[in-house]
């Protein structure tokens, strides 16, 4: 909303300067966006006398015009208007001077005579003026005069950023202006006296609970009038149109009282009109040239034929007020907010006059704002006459809330006396009487004691309150348990070489589905997505890293070892199940590095994902699984379980998918946070006082042996001795493949002898014989 | 050979070159057949008084050798020694190698920063969906369907009647109030997700909020001044400065917009903050008492105050950053960068 300080200014008894203006703005809590200043350019503009008009040598059309500017100075301009004769007085644009359309003048040859500037009409100042070409000045202002005196002085403009609740205000400059006048202590110019109704029947009211207050008054205008310079450069200075003095009026109004009318042509209507409810299917040509379809959910004004007006939001073309209305229906009235609201949401028509309505108006205003436009116009010698007018309906009741000062300053932390705290809401326009308060009609927003806060508030200033901290009791601050773990997995993640990464949740379900391995439900779609890659929430985590992946090859050749820890959503019915999700993806090849090359492979993940259950104390383990996922290496691929439950993937990813990623070989790990939680129990050992003996073993296993078998074998027959078996090494020859495994013996009560070592690793070898497994000679 | 007197023997051995040479001249001097071994077994034949001179000479002689030897050998060692490590020498300009450790994301290392101070001051942690009714997301805060409020808040609808992706953390105050069952005081902060339909350089279509409340006897609007104050204070710099403005939320009441200096500016006005020496980086105010009577609590009886902040807003003001895209890209380039940043663990 553009806010004018001079527009402010007719309110208030006198009006400080434009820097106390924005700042008493911004402590009402409203955001200032800008602040310019309107009518610079007029101050170049001049009144000049014609002294000497005679014909352009080389044109029919073309006058050359001798003017007398101040100081008795003449100059020559070449115009092409038909008006402007000897001893008239017009507006003159020097060179160098700018005009509203932001062109900039000249001295230009027009047909061979030099012609500094020009003369001006109404239009071009922007301006509507008598008709004629050139602006034939009525008044007996000076020659030399500027236009910017002419129109009254220049002016500040405020540009403010609308919240949804500037019902309190109105988006009006007579209830800012009473809001600033309040914090400031500055008293109101009085507003006009109330119309006098003369109860014609040319209008009813059908629905009284949502048209609490419904005027109408006839008056017939002066043909050709335009509207009043002043009310003119008001209304520019804001950035409105002007258009007929009709409708300049109501504008006028709309703006300084934050009331909303409409004109009607008298002429095309059939009264008396009707407030009602529309009937289903009816329809209404908008004066905007669109044709809607009303639903009985919609307020109309409506004559004898049909409706007219949408109420409170945009009339109808069919009465509409054009260049050649003279007499006119002036409608002023109180629409219930809520509906209105919904009706211009539903049609999305926010007008000027739906957003003041929408958001509640006062319906004081309705006595008052008719006699404002008869006085403006009456003043402008416009009105012809006053016709037929009546009012239907009454004041709604005021608000009240109960008094009680000491709360208000409880709410704020302050200790201020009950009067200062009356004082300000007093000056705000409450009546306390007794235990209550009684809001103003217009205050739409408020209704508590936590309401008169924030306008105690507001009056003396955030600042004005000693901020503190709270007094408590003290209680210890708690982390939540289950959140507790992403934050581990985290720091296991980075110390583990992982780089975190955040992707958004919103993915493409084409590139989502192709990842999703055992049940993760159906998805949940976004219904009004910003695009078609953005529309559903994922199940899955992987493939949103894996699309960094992509990224990340495009551009550069870094190592990529990356994860994430973030939400996955399952839909089952209506329900959604949000769940964390860790996912690590692991580029596969070398990394050339001084002072030795990194071969990452699976065994990076599968020995990084026992690390992660191993500091979590998940009891989980790796299991093959019989039926691996085609995304995934079929002979290197294992899935994860948890307390029983499959939870997650340790592999490599299908090599011809890994390509589309730009690289040949990508591992991943994928661990759903299970269900459930339990942690394996753990208790330090006090380590043995006795020596450690190792025995080595080169094993040839068969190519369907896995080491699982081996090592359970192992771990079967050597026994509690054994504290520890390790694979130290892994060769593939003729033979088959070798492991060479390093048993750690030990005892917690005795040394071992060598005897007693030997003879279980010969039990262990002999086992070993009976799944294939021998030693490698 | 024998015909070097044991002094001369002594100072020949302390210019020996080698290990080896040291051998030898212990093997001649002191050893089994060494002359002064053979000297020594001669003293049988010897009448005692002479005997007992003459040992006493050979003992002397030997003792001076052997510790010749010693010194000679320590010092030979003392110089191979050093031979072998001049020998070992390496470059050390090439690089180091550096233990491979990942990085946090920014955004969750300033998460944990808002975290942490807030959990100092009392605050502690509370989750809620990210698929959200709309009861939870407006009507419980004082937005009903028909309220202007709704279209501050681009919403993305979801193919669930009644649900939304949630449009901001508040709705994590209907349900901690909830939790507490009238329960005072609560004191709870919510970081999460939230989402909004809108992308450009200052907006992404999903972002992190931190949430906070206290609900309690007596709380006031200078509480919330002091206690995001001291937040500010701790998050940002000890000499950071804070400011408050009237502003309108649904479900605050009175509604406080906080200002701080502008971090690049200090406060004396330049482009970023609009030359007005401040930049807003949170919204804040008493609880609606609709909301606290939604919450269970009754407004009569207890107050409480909110705030709300975009984490990507307090990491571009820690990170002077101005682009929030580049926190969504995953660029390895720009994550890696944060290796260096110490004091943002």
């Amino acid at each position: 909303m553009l806010v004018s300080h001079r527009w402010l200014g007719r309110h208030l008894d006198t009006i400080p300067d434009s820097d106390t203006v924005r700042r008493g703005l911004e402590q009402l809590g409203l955001e200032v966006v800008s602040v310019r200043p309107f009518g610079e350019d007029f101050q170049s503009i001049e009144l000049v006398e014609i002294e000497r008009r005679a014909p352009h040598p080389a044109s029919d059309h073309l006058a050359v015009v001798t003017i007398r500017r101040a100081r008795g100075a003449t100059v020559d301009v070449v115009t092409g208007a038909q008006n402007g004769q000897p001893g008239d007085r017009v507006w003159y644009a020097p060179p160098g001077a700018r005009l509203p359309d932001g062109r900039v003048l000249e001295t230009r040859a027009v047909r061979g005579i030099a012609s500094p500037g020009m003369l001006l009409s109404g239009e071009e100042l922007g301006y509507q003026a008598p008709p004629g070409d050139l602006w034939i000045w009525p008044q007996s202002d000076p020659v030399g005069t500027t236009f910017l005196d002419a129109v009254g002085g220049a002016d500040v403009i405020y540009e403010v950023e609308l919240t949804p609740n500037l019902a309190q205000y109105l988006q009006s400059m007579r209830h800012l202006a009473a809001e600033l006048g309040a914090l400031w202590n500055i008293p109101l110019v009085p507003l006009t006296t109330p119309f006098a109704w003369n109860n014609a029947a040319v209008a009813e009211v059908k629905a009284p609970d949502r048209c609490p207050l419904y005027a109408l008054v006839e008056l017939t205008l002066k043909p050709g009038a335009v509207s009043p310079l002043w009310l003119q450069t008001l209304l520019l200075a804001v950035g409105q149109r002007i258009i007929h003095p009709a409708v300049d009026v109501t504008n006028f109004v709309l703006w300084d009282l934050g009331q909303p009318l409409h004109a009607f042509d008298a002429e095309r209507v059939k009264g008396p009109l009707v407030v009602r409810l529309a009937e289903p299917r009816e329809t209404l040509e908008l004066l905007d040239g669109t044709a809607v379809e009303l639903t009985p959910h919609d307020l109309v004004i409506a004559d004898q034929e049909g409706p007219v007006a949408l109420a409170g939001i945009m009339g109808g073309t069919r009465a509409q007020v054009d260049a050649r209305s003279t007499r006119i229906w002036l409608e002023c009235a109180h629409f219930v907010a809520d509906p209105i609201f919904q009706s211009y949401k539903a049609h999305r028509l926010p007008t000027d006059a739906a957003l003041h309505f929408g958001k509640g108006t006062d319906p004081a205003m309705v006595f008052l704002a008719p006699q404002l436009v008869v006085e403006i116009l009456r003043d402008a010698d416009i009105l012809e006459a006053i016709g037929p007018s009546v009012l239907r309906g009454q004041l709604p009741p005021q608000d009240t809330i109960s008094w009680d000062a000491r709360r208000i300053s409880q709410l704020l932390g302050v200790a201020w006396e009950e009067e200062k705290v009356r004082t300000a809401l007093v000056r705000l326009g409450y009546h306390i009487e007794g235990g209550t308060v009684v809001v103003p009609r217009y205050r739409h927003d408020v209704s508590s004691l936590y309401d008169l806060a924030e306008d105690v508030a507001r009056f003396y200033g955030l600042e004005a309150i000693q901020p503190r901290l709270p007094v408590q009791r003290t209680e210890l601050a708690r982390r939540d348990a289950r959140h507790l773990w992403e934050e581990t997995v985290r720091d296991l993640m980075t110390s583990a070489g992982y780089t975190e990464v955040m992707t958004r949740t919103l993915v493409n379900p084409k590139a989502e589905a192709p990842y999703v391995a055992g049940d993760r439900g159906e998805l949940v779609r976004v219904t009004n997505p910003l695009r078609e890659e953005e529309s559903v929430l994922r199940r899955v985590l992987l493939p949103s890293l894996l699309e960094v992946v992509r990224f990340n090859r495009a551009r550069h050749n870094l190592p990529i070892r990356i994860f994430e820890v973030g939400s996955v959503f399952s839909r089952r019915g209506d329900a959604v199940e949000e769940t964390q999700e860790l996912a690590a993806v692991l580029g596969l090849e070398p990394v050339p590095a001084f002072p030795l090359h990194l071969e990452p492979s699976v065994y990076d993940l599968t020995g990084l994902a026992d690390f992660l259950l191993q500091r979590l104390g998940w009891a989980g383990e790796r299991r093959p699984w019989s039926l691996v996922p085609s995304f995934l290496h079929p002979g290197r691929s294992q899935e994860i379980w948890v307390n029983g439950h499959p939870v997650g993937y340790v592999g490599e990813l299908r090599p011809r998918l890994a390509e589309s990623y730009r690289l040949k070989r990508l591992g991943v790990l994928v661990i759903r946070w299970p269900e459930e939680i339990r942690v394996s129990p753990f208790r330090p050992v006090r380590p043995s006082r006795f020596p450690e003996v190792e025995r080595d073993l080169s094993l040839v296993i068969g190519d369907q042996t896995s080491y699982e078998a081996v090592h359970r074998v192992i771990w079967d027959e050597a026994g509690d001795l054994m504290k520890s078996l390790d694979v130290i090494d892994r060769y593939e020859g003729a033979f088959g493949v070798s492991l060479t495994v390093r048993m750690t013996f030990q005892s917690e009560v005795t040394t071992l002898t060598d005897e007693a070592v030997d003879a279980l690793v010969a039990k262990v070898v002999n086992r070993l014989s009976n799944i294939g497994v021998s030693l490698r000679q | 050979m024998s015909e070097l007197s044991w002094q001369e023997a002594v100072e020949h051995i302390a210019q020996a070159a080698s290990l080896d040479e040291l051998k030898e001249w212990r093997a001649r001097w002191v050893g089994r057949h060494g002359t002064i071994t053979e000297r020594m077994k001669e003293l049988k034949a010897l009448p005692p008084e002479e005997r007992r001179a003459r040992g006493y000479e050979l003992n002397q002689a030997r003792e001076a050798i052997l510790e010749a030897l010693a010194a000679r050998e320590a010092t030979l060692k003392d110089l191979g020694e050093a031979a072998n490590l001049e020998a070992e020498r390496w470059d050390l300009t090439l690089p180091g190698r550096q233990p491979e450790v990942g990085l946090l994301h920014p955004l969750t290392r300033v998460r944990r920063r808002i975290e942490d101070v807030l959990l100092r001051l009392g605050f502690s942690l509370a989750y809620g969906p990210q698929v959200e009714t709309e009861w939870y997301n407006f009507e419980a805060l004082n937005i009903p369907p028909n309220h202007p409020a709704r279209e501050m808040q681009d919403s993305f609808f979801v193919d669930i009647p009644g649900m939304v992706l949630r449009t901001h953390t508040s709705p994590v105050q209907i349900r901690a109030m909830e939790q507490h069952q009238g329960r005072l005081p609560v004191k709870i902060i919510a970081p999460g997700l939230t989402y909004r339909r809108d992308d450009d350089a200052t907006h992404v279509p999903m972002f992190q909020q931190v949430e906070g409340l206290v609900v309690d006897r007596g709380i006031s609007v200078a509480d919330l001044m002091g206690t995001l104050t001291a937040m500010a204070q701790e998050l940002l710099g000890p000499s950071t400065k804070t400011r408050f403005r009237s502003s309108y939320f649904p479900f605050t009441e009175p509604s406080l917009e906080m200002d701080v200096t502008c971090a690049v500016c200090q406060g004396r006005g330049c482009r970023v903050c609009k030359d007005t020496g401040w930049v807003e980086i949170l919204g804040s105010g008493l609880v609606h008492p609709t909301v606290l009577r939604n919450g269970g609590y009754d407004p009569d009886q207890v107050s409480g105050f909110a705030f709300g902040m975009g984490v990507e807003r307090i990491a571009m003001r820690l990170y002077g950053l101005d682009d929030l895209r580049l926190l969504y890209q995953n660029d390895l380039r720009f994550l890696l960068g944060f290796r260096h940043q110490g004091g943002l663990r």
